[in-house]
């Protein structure tokens, strides 16, 4: 992972000497195998910049707090279509982002690698070795077979390296996806359970909802200036509003599916809702359900900008009499 | 179904309330036709007229759901007869969608019913609640998004 990370350090002294004003990439994180958004300025604060397969969060959502400004974004290939989301829907316009975009070998599920290396490792080098990823901790190489370890959004993706960016960096990566692997295994063993068993999941599910609104926060999708749920309205007419501020388990019910049908047709799969859940809501499996249905209801072959819910076809099924 | 459900459910008082979104054009119109023509269905039924039946919000179902409803009705004009030319044909991918999500999640299915009801079927409007209350009474009340008071 050198190599990218110097060349993503070179690309991104050139940007910022060219006239790029913000260069949005990764730093190391604080904690051990995680890293963080890190804004750089100034050519020479390059060296803080870093690509490694705990680069997971998603920077596109950064640029609509600098709208304003030049920006050049590291974008893997999943975080790719969240850019054309927003440009679709008027929120950034393209000619003015500059997209670095990264070969990515997929990214380490990091608490299955800490239970792996104990609670404090110190990573000192990364490298990915196609079908698995070796980390070098206090001089000592361990293999970490990608089958295992990845995250679970890496596991079927075909779209690794970035299409239709500015600026590439680094060589093109192998295929990540897992042949064996069904996305939609979870999701039929849902449906496949009675009623009953099915309520109770989902209950205890949207019970742990603490409705912090991180999975609305981070969703590049989610990008309405005022959101339905909440509403600025004075104390007396918040009863008026569409759920309260208290937590009640209908409330989180009528959070989560609408949030869920927000996004629908529009959700980049970028997993990122699942990833910030603090209680840990399995929140793609709503997403892959709705992407699912509209494949299969209204086929994939209808490319709206603005979603499959924004458009509408005389040959749809119809199955209310 | 919980206890609570099936104790009421025994109970004879209890009755499904069924929260019906009419499309001002033809199911409003249909409603009013099963009333002018004296025909006979259960007063189950509390009608909200919406402009049209893609008006209707899916959070407007959940509401429903919430402040106590059993079942949801959505009726519109039948598809290509829509006053505003193209509305039903968006109602009716939204509303397919969000009926597999509902499923999904743990709601019956038939709580939330899609009807297209012309005006001149005020039959058809009739038998729809008829069906709809034998199908909820059945089911018994929905507990899973209730507010409790």
């Amino acid at each position: 992972m050198k190599e990218i990370t110097e060349s993503l350090r070179r690309e991104a002294a050139r940007l910022l000497n060219e006239g790029v004003e913000l260069f949005i990439g990764y730093a190391a994180g604080t904690r051990p195998a995680c890293a963080r958004p890190f804004f750089v300025t100034k050519p020479e604060e390059v060296t803080g910049l870093v690509f490694d397969p705990f680069c997971v969060p998603n920077l596109v959502k950064y640029i609509l707090r600098h709208a304003d400004k030049k920006v050049a974004v590291v974008v893997k290939g999943c975080d790719r279509a969240a850019v054309d989301r927003l440009v679709a829907e008027r929120h950034l316009d393209r000619a003015r982002i500059t997209l670095v975009g990264v070969p990515c070998g997929g990214m380490l599920a990091r608490e299955r690698v800490l239970a792996e290396l104990g609670p404090n490792p110190r990573i000192e080098a990364v490298e990915d070795r196609g079908p698995s990823f070796v980390l070098r901790v206090r001089g000592e190489e361990r293999t970490f077979e990608k089958r295992k370890f990845l995250m679970e959004k890496c596991l079927g993706c075909t779209r690794n390296n970035p299409a239709g960016v500015d600026v590439m960096v680094g060589k093109e990566a192998p295929p990540v996806a897992d042949p064996e692997y069904d996305p939609l295994k979870e999701i039929r063993a849902i449906e496949a359970l009675p009623a009953a068993e099915r309520a109770a999941f989902w209950e205890k599910v949207f019970g742990r909802c603490l409705r912090c609104y991180a999975c609305r926060e981070v969703c590049p999708a989610c990008s309405c200036t005022e959101c339905t749920f909440e509403q600025a309205v004075p104390g007396w007419q918040q009863g008026a509003t569409w759920i309260s501020k208290a937590k009640s388990l209908p409330d989180n019910y009528h959070y989560h599916l609408i949030r869920a049908f927000h996004v629908a047709g529009r959700c980049a799969g970028c997993a990122e809702c699942e990833r910030v859940c603090p209680v840990g809501i399995p929140l793609m499996l709503l997403n892959r359900k709705l992407a699912a249905d509209i494949a299969s209801l209204f086929g994939e072959t209808e490319e709206d900008p603005c979603g499959a819910l924004c458009v509408y076809s005389l040959a749809d099924p119809d199955e209310f009499e | 179904m919980n206890k609570n459900g099936a104790a009421e459910r025994e109970n004879s008082t209890w009755q499904p309330k069924i929260v019906a979104f009419l499309c001002n054009w033809c199911s409003y119109a249909g409603a009013d036709l099963a009333g002018v023509s004296r025909l006979k269905y259960p007063a189950n039924v509390r009608i909200i007229r919406v402009p049209c039946s893609s008006r209707v919000n899916p959070q407007f179902i959940l509401r429903a759901f919430q402040r106590g409803a059993d079942g949801v009705l959505v009726a519109g004009c039948h598809p290509g007869d829509c006053h505003y030319v193209t509305g039903n044909y968006f109602t009716r991918r939204r509303l397919m969608l969000f009926k597999r999500l509902l499923e999904f999640t743990g709601f019956a299915p038939e709580r939330l019913k899609v009807r297209w009801v012309s005006a001149a079927e005020g039959g058809r409007f009739a038998e729809t609640i008829k069906e709809m209350v034998e199908e909820l009474r059945d089911l018994g009340p929905n507990r899973v998004m209730r507010e409790e008071k």
